[in-house]
C-alpha cells in the first residue's frame, strides 16, 4: 500500500517537474520508480525483522542502510527536488533578496550537504556503538 | 611597484612557502615515507582534500562559468558538493575498511580479476586526463594574464612548471602543502568577495550579501535581473541550462562522477580509521563549502560590475573604447577579450542582439578580472592570481600522482611485471607523468570546452564507469566480475561515443559525425551530462550479464562482510 502511494508521489513529482517530456520517457521513468519503491519498502518496512533468524551482522547492515536511505532522500530533496524540478514553484517565494528556488541551488542545498554527512557520522557512531560486539562469524 | 612585479613577487612567495613545507614536512618524517596519512588528523585530512578536490575549474572558471548562465550554473555547485554525501555515505568507510592504496587495487580484490583491474586502470587514466586537460585551460588562462603573454605562451609556460610540480610534489610533505594551498586559495578567493560584497550591499558577508540590496534599495538579484534582460540575455535567476531534465543529468552526473575520481577516493586511504574517513569527508565539505557559496555571489557580482563598467547607469553613453580601463586592455593583449566597432561611434555595445561589440569575452576570465573591474588594490589582485595557480598546481599534482602510480603499481607491478624494481617502477611512474602532461598540454591547446565544462567531461567518465564498480561491490553480494567488467566498459564507452560523435572524435571538431547540435542529443541532454546515463546504462549491463554467470567465490563473501562492518 505504502509502496504504491510512494511510487505515486515519485510519478506525480516527474510529471509536475517536467510536463514536457516525451510520452516514451513518462513510461521508463515510471517503470524505474516502481522498481525503486519497490526495493525502498523492503528497508522502510521490513525493519522490524520479519525473518525470526536474522543475525546481528545482518541487522546492523540493515539499520545502516536504513539512515543511507534517508540521508538519501534529504540530500535528494533538497538539490532535485527543490533545486531542480520545483524550482519555478519556488521562485515564487521570497526569501530576503532570494528567489528561494533559486537560493536552494545555489546556498541552501550545500549547506544541507554539510549537515548530512556530519549527521550521518553522528548516527552511524551510535549505531557501532550499539552493536559492539559484533564478530566475524 | 606596478602589477605585473607584485603578482610575480606573491607567486614566488607562496611558491617558496610551498617547497619550504615540502621539505620540513619530508625532514620531519623520512622513516614513514608511506604511511605520511597514517596518523593525520580529520581535520588536516579534509583540508587538504579541499585543496586537492578545487582545481582552476572550481577556482577559476566555476564563478565565470555562474557569471553567464545564472541559475543554469548551479548545476556545478550541488554537483561539485553533493558528490560528497555520496562518497561518505556510500564508498569511503567500506574502501578505508578494505584498507587498499589504489582504487583499481579494490576492484581486482572485490572482482577477484586482474582483467577488472586493467579495465579500472583504463577507465581511470582517461577520465584522469580529461581532467587534467580542463586543469591545462585554467593554467593557460593564469599565466597568460599575469605574465601578459598570449594563452598559448601562457599554456607553455604553465605546462613546465606543472610538470617540475608534480614530480618534487611526488615526495612526501604532499598532504601538508596542499593544506598552505588551501589556505592561501580561500584567503585568495574570499577577500575580493569580501569587499566586492561591501561595496555593493554594505554586508561584508558574499553569502548574505548576494541576497541583500544595493544603495539604491533594490535587490541585488532583482536589479541584475533587470539589467541583463534589458540588453537582451536570459533572466539571470531562473535562466535554465537548456533544460531542467539536462540539468537533472548533469547534476547527477557530476555528483556520481565526485564520487568515482580516483584522487578523491584516494584521500580516505590516508586517514586513520573509519570514523576518521567518515567525519573527513564532512570536514572536507565543510573546506569547499567555503568556497562554493562565495562562488555565486562572486558571479552574480562580477557580472554587475562588468555590466555597470561598460553599460554606465549614470550616464547618456556606454564606456568609450578610448577611455577602457586597463584590465581590459590587459585582458586583450590575451585574446581572450576582443572588442570589435561594428557601427564605429567608438563606444562599447555589449548585449545579446545583432549590435554587440564585445566578439569574445571568455567567461574563465571572470574570476581573475573581477577585482580589477571592481577597482580593488593591486595586492589583492596579485593575490587572486597566485590563488588561481595553487588552485590548479594542487590539483594537477595530485591527479598526475594518481596516473603515474596507477600505471606504475596497478598495471606494471600489479599485472604485467611483478618483479619490477623499486626504481625502474619510479621511472615509470615520471614517464607516465609526462606523457600525461604532454597529452594534456596538446588538447591544452584546443580545448574541447571552458575548463569547468572540460572538467565536467571527465567526471562523467569517471561516473560511468567506476562508481558504478565500486557502489555494486560493496552493496550487492551477488555481483561477479564478468558483470562488473562489462558494466564499466559499457558505461565508458557509451559515454565516450556520445562525447565524441557530438564533440569530435578526441575532440578535434571536424570529425563530429552527428554535429554539436541540440536536436541531435538524447532527450536534449548535452554530453557534459551523459556520465549519468552512462552511469545507469553501466548498472544495468552489468546486472543483466550478471544473472547468466556464476556468483563471486566464497572468499569474496567474506570480503564484502569484512569490509560492511564497522
Amino acid at each position: 500500500m505504502i509502496v504504491h502511494l510512494v511510487w505515486l508521489l515519485l510519478v506525480i513529482l516527474w510529471n509536475f517537474g517536467f510536463p514536457n517530456a516525451h510520452p516514451l520517457s513518462d513510461i521508463v521513468v515510471a517503470i524505474i520508480l516502481s522498481y525503486i519503491s519497490n526495493k525502498l519498502s523492503y528497508y522502510f518496512i521490513s525493519n522490524i525483522n520479519t525473518e525470526k533468524n536474522i543475525t546481528k551482522n545482518e541487522q546492523y547492515w540493515k539499520d545502516n542502510i536504513q539512515l543511507i536511505l534517508r540521508c538519501l532522500l534529504i540530500w535528494f530533496l533538497v538539490s532535485y527536488v527543490f533545486g531542480i524540478i520545483l524550482v519555478q514553484e519556488l521562485n515564487l517565494i521570497r526569501f530576503g533578496g532570494y528567489k528561494l528556488g533559486f537560493w536552494f541551488a545555489q546556498q541552501g542545498s550545500i549547506f544541507t550537504f554539510v549537515f548530512l554527512i556530519f549527521y550521518y557520522s553522528f548516527k552511524i557512531g551510535k549505531i557501532d556503538d550499539k552493536y559492539k560486539n559484533l564478530k566475524d562469524e | 611597484m606596478d602589477l605585473q612585479n607584485l603578482t610575480l613577487s606573491i607567486v614566488g612567495l607562496t611558491f617558496a612557502l610551498y617547497i619550504g613545507i615540502a621539505f620540513w614536512a619530508r625532514a620531519k618524517n623520512t622513516n614513514e615515507f608511506y604511511i605520511a596519512g597514517g596518523d593525520i588528523h580529520p581535520i588536516a585530512n579534509g583540508m587538504a582534500t579541499a585543496a586537492d578536490w578545487m582545481s582552476a575549474a572550481s577556482f577559476i572558471s566555476m564563478a565565470g562559468l555562474i557569471s553567464f548562465f545564472g541559475y543554469g550554473g548551479s548545476v556545478f555547485l550541488m554537483g561539485w558538493t553533493g558528490g560528497y554525501v555520496l562518497l561518505a555515505l556510500l564508498l569511503a568507510p567500506y574502501l578505508r575498511k578494505h584498507g587498499t592504496f589504489t582504487v583499481p587495487e579494490f576492484i581486482s580484490d572485490r572482482y577477484y580479476s586482474k582483467t577488472a583491474r586493467v579495465v579500472a586502470v583504463i577507465c581511470l587514466i582517461i577520465a584522469s586526463v580529461t581532467y587534467v586537460i580542463g586543469q591545462m585551460k585554467g593554467i593557460g588562462v593564469a599565466f597568460s594574464r599575469f605574465l601578459e603573454v598570449d594563452y598559448d605562451q601562457g599554456l607553455s609556460i604553465g605546462m613546465i612548471i606543472v610538470f617540475i610540480y608534480a614530480v618534487m610534489g611526488g615526495m612526501k610533505g604532499i598532504t601538508y602543502t596542499q593544506i598552505a594551498q588551501y589556505v592561501i586559495m580561500i584567503i585568495a578567493y574570499t577577500i575580493p568577495a569580501i569587499f566586492i560584497s561591501f561595496m555593493l550591499t554594505g554586508n561584508p558577508i558574499p553569502q548574505i550579501g548576494l541576497g541583500g540590496q544595493l544603495s539604491d534599495g533594490t535587490y541585488l538579484l532583482d536589479k541584475l535581473d533587470k539589467i541583463v534582460t534589458d540588453l537582451g540575455f536570459d533572466q539571470y535567476t531562473t535562466s535554465s541550462r537548456l533544460s531542467l531534465l539536462n540539468m537533472f543529468f548533469y547534476t547527477l552526473s557530476l555528483m556520481i562522477g565526485t564520487a568515482g575520481l580516483p584522487h578523491v577516493i584516494m584521500r580516505f586511504f590516508t586517514v586513520r580509521s573509519v570514523k576518521a574517513a567518515r567525519a573527513s569527508a564532512g570536514w572536507a565539505l565543510i573546506f569547499i563549502a567555503v568556497l562554493y557559496t562565495t562562488a555565486p555571489a562572486v558571479a552574480a557580482m562580477a557580472r554587475y560590475n562588468l555590466l555597470t563598467t561598460i553599460d554606465r547607469p549614470n550616464m547618456k553613453e556606454n564606456l568609450p573604447y578610448n577611455e577602457r580601463p586597463s584590465w581590459f586592455r590587459n585582458w586583450e593583449k590575451t585574446g581572450l577579450l576582443k572588442f570589435e566597432d561594428k557601427n564605429l561611434d567608438g563606444l562599447i555595445q555589449y548585449n545579446n542582439f545583432e549590435s554587440n561589440e564585445m566578439v569574445t569575452v571568455d567567461r574563465d576570465i571572470m574570476v581573475l578580472a573581477n577585482p580589477e573591474i571592481a577597482n580593488l588594490p593591486k595586492w589583492v589582485i596579485a593575490l587572486v592570481a597566485a590563488g588561481g595557480i595553487a588552485a590548479a598546481l594542487s590539483t594537477a599534482a595530485g591527479l598526475l600522482l594518481a596516473i603515474a602510480s596507477s600505471i606504475s603499481h596497478d598495471l606494471l607491478k600489479g599485472v604485467f611485471r611483478p618483479n619490477i624494481s623499486e626504481k625502474n617502477e619510479l621511472r615509470a611512474s615520471r614517464v607516465a607523468m609526462a606523457v600525461a602532461i604532454a597529452v594534456a598540454g596538446y588538447f591544452g591547446f584546443n580545448p574541447p570546452d571552458f575548463a569547468a565544462g572540460t572538467v565536467a567531461l571527465a567526471f562523467g567518465l569517471a561516473a560511468s564507469s567506476i562508481f558504478p564498480a565500486l557502489m555494486m561491490g560493496i552493496f550487492s553480494k551477488s555481483m561477479n566480475k564478468e558483470g562488473a567488467i562489462s558494466g564499466m566498459l559499457a558505461g565508458i564507452s557509451i559515454t565516450l561515443l556520445y562525447v565524441f560523435q557530438h564533440k569530435g572524435i578526441m575532440f578535434i571538431q571536424s570529425t563530429s559525425f552527428l554535429g554539436n547540435m541540440d536536436q541531435n542529443w538524447f532527450f536534449g541532454i548535452e554530453p557534459n551530462a551523459f556520465g549519468a546515463i552512462g552511469a545507469i546504462f553501466n548498472f544495468v549491463v552489468a546486472y543483466l550479464v550478471c544473472k547468466k554467470y556464476p556468483s563471486p567465490p566464497k572468499k569474496v563473501m567474506e570480503m564484502i562482510m569484512k569490509i560492511r562492518r564497522p
